[in-house]
């Protein structure tokens, strides 16, 4: 019984539920423009790195914690989002799919590369988080995670039960007659890219916080192949689906150590199940099962 | 009077194909306007040319006074253009109602933030939208298929909710695509039905339609285009006696009866 509580609540168990809950926000940011709006993106990464590097250097340039960087990452996500999307989304399918692959190794590239990013050696010493002049322990790490999640999630849940998430959902199913009844398609597929560009930098903000260093072998194509996953074995277009992938693709490695070595090998075989066997997800499965 | 849909010269070209040269062609307020042609004859270019989806080569579209030139189809739309497609063209994962509600979206405000923040935009706007698609879908005779989804629906009612969809967006002009090709004479004739009380409601239509029996009842004036080319125009009796429509359906391709 201890030991199960120990499982539950003991560090061990605090470090996964952070990692879940960091690859939760990830997966619900790509969700929206995958899931919802229908536009391939697997350099989703990039947007990941962009939030964690923006971080470490808002707070290596102006000494800046959490709780300026987690905003100030965010939003410069989203406006990279903006900048990135306008000439990306303009390819459709398969194009699509090949730009953002580029982009990811872009922006990888970059981090490695450029002087201020700090090439190879990363940025290290970003402080971790700390609120009425307490350091986070493991408990405050975990709450944030779940609270940025959640936020996450909220806001994925209301933009796609209103008109906006209405419209990102004709525009996958039928981009050129959501045209003709008056949806800026264009406008429509770049806010999504955006939108989810946003919550995929605010995790990277409290990666960098959490890791306290901003490495590039963080953010590489294994990271964006492992997010698209994690929606894809959840269930695309699903709100709940990037919860299922991303607890289920964090986990399985985790708890069951001997498939570790073996997690993209892992990810790619669940991958090809889920296409061959359930193309809607996990959660798709299950809802088809349900008599309606 | 100032016709609402004004075409003038229009030519588009797909490379070497010239599928209308110099069309032109007046759309009065209030009125039915057939469109018929054999196949090949451009009517479905001329569709997309107003509606903003292929570029024009030369000429010119005016809809109550507003050039769309170089409009984006959405931008069409929103002036109050609507159309539907030969082979309807909905949001097959979406419920019925849902696509409706999509046909809502340039007569209603609500942006990502109104949605997030849940202001008093999205409150009112929801109320609103739930009674229009609720009326729409009554009026297409699709209240008990609500729920379902769209992709599941027989042609009929792909066809009936394509059109609920576009009304839902207030057109002041509907362009319907062979709206009842592919059916069977009993629900040709709850289409054609349907299709007056459309009409009824105000709005102003141009239909190509290929039976010439269903278009001689249907509309007041009929252009006819052939190979790209506007060959007649007229009132039905006196396009049926043209003989240069003759010849255009007799000469090359029967008439589909």
């Amino acid at each position: 019984m201890t030991a199960l509580l120990d499982l539950m609540f003991g560090p061990y168990a605090l470090t996964l539920l952070i990692l879940v809950s960091v690859n939760t926000t990830l997966a619900a940011s790509l969700n929206l423009i995958t899931g919802y709006a229908g536009q391939v993106s697997i350099g989703h990464a990039a947007f990941y790195a962009i939030g964690a590097y923006a971080a470490g250097l808002l707070f290596k340039t102006f000494g800046w914690g959490f709780w300026l960087t987690l905003p100030s990452a965010a939003l410069m996500s989203f406006a990279a989002g903006l900048v990135i999307g306008a000439p990306s989304l303009r390819v459709e399918h398969d194009f699509l799919a090949i730009v953002t692959l580029g982009l990811g190794l872009v922006v990888q590239g970059l981090a490695l590369n450029l002087e201020f990013t700090g090439g190879p050696y990363g940025i290290a010493g970003v402080p971790r988080i700390s609120a009425f002049g307490r350091e986070f322990g493991l408990w405050g790490y975990a709450a944030t995670g779940v609270a940025l999640a959640a936020v996450t999630l909220l806001v994925v849940y209301r933009i796609t039960r209103a008109r906006p998430g209405t419209a990102l959902m004709a525009v996958r199913e039928d981009p050129l007659a959501a045209e003709v009844i008056g949806i800026n398609t264009s406008r429509y597929k770049i806010l999504a890219f955006a939108t989810g560009a946003l919550f995929a930098g605010a995790a990277g903000s409290l990666y960098a916080h959490y890791a306290t260093f901003v490495g590039h072998d963080s953010f590489g194509l294994g990271t964006s192949i492992a997010i698209m996953s994690m929606v894809v074995v959840g269930g695309l277009g699903r709100l709940w689906g990037p919860v299922v992938g991303a607890v289920l693709l964090t986990l399985i490695p985790e708890l069951i150590r001997f498939t570790a070595a073996y997690r993209m090998f892992l990810y790619g075989l669940l991958l090809v199940v889920t296409m061959r066997y359930m193309p809607q997800g996990l959660l798709g499965a299950l809802a088809q099962r349900k008599p309606r | 009077m100032m016709p609402l849909l004004s075409v003038r010269g229009v030519t588009v070209r797909f490379g070497g194909l010239v599928a209308l040269n110099t069309v032109s062609l007046d759309v009065r307020e209030g009125e039915i306007h057939g469109l018929i042609g054999p196949n090949g004859a451009g009517k479905t270019t001329l569709f997309n040319a107003v509606t903003g989806l292929v570029r024009l080569a030369a000429g010119q579209v005016l809809f109550h006074e507003h050039s769309l030139a170089g409009l984006r189809p959405a931008a069409v739309a929103a002036l109050g253009i609507a159309r539907t497609f030969q082979t309807p063209r909905v949001f097959r994962a979406l419920s019925v109602a849902h696509n409706v509600e999509a046909g809502l979206h340039t007569r209603t405000r609500e942006g990502m933030l109104d949605a997030i923040l849940g202001t008093r935009v999205s409150a009112r706007e929801r109320a609103r939208t739930r009674a229009v698609v609720r009326d729409l879908l009554a009026f297409a005779g699709l209240a008990d298929r609500a729920d379902a989804q769209a992709g599941s629906l027989a042609l009929a009612d792909l066809r009936r909710l394509e059109i609920a969809r576009a009304l839902a967006a207030e057109p002041r002009l509907l362009l319907l695509d062979e709206p009842a090709s592919g059916m069977d004479q009993a629900d040709m004739r709850e289409m054609m039905a349907m299709i007056r009380r459309v009409h009824d409601r105000g709005l102003t239509l141009v239909v190509i339609e290929h039976n010439m029996q269903v278009m001689m009842r249907l509309a007041e004036r009929i252009t006819v285009l052939d190979h790209g080319v506007k060959i007649a125009e007229g009132a039905p009796e006196a396009i049926q006696r043209n003989p240069v429509v003759i010849e255009a359906y007799l000469g090359r391709a029967a008439p589909v009866a």
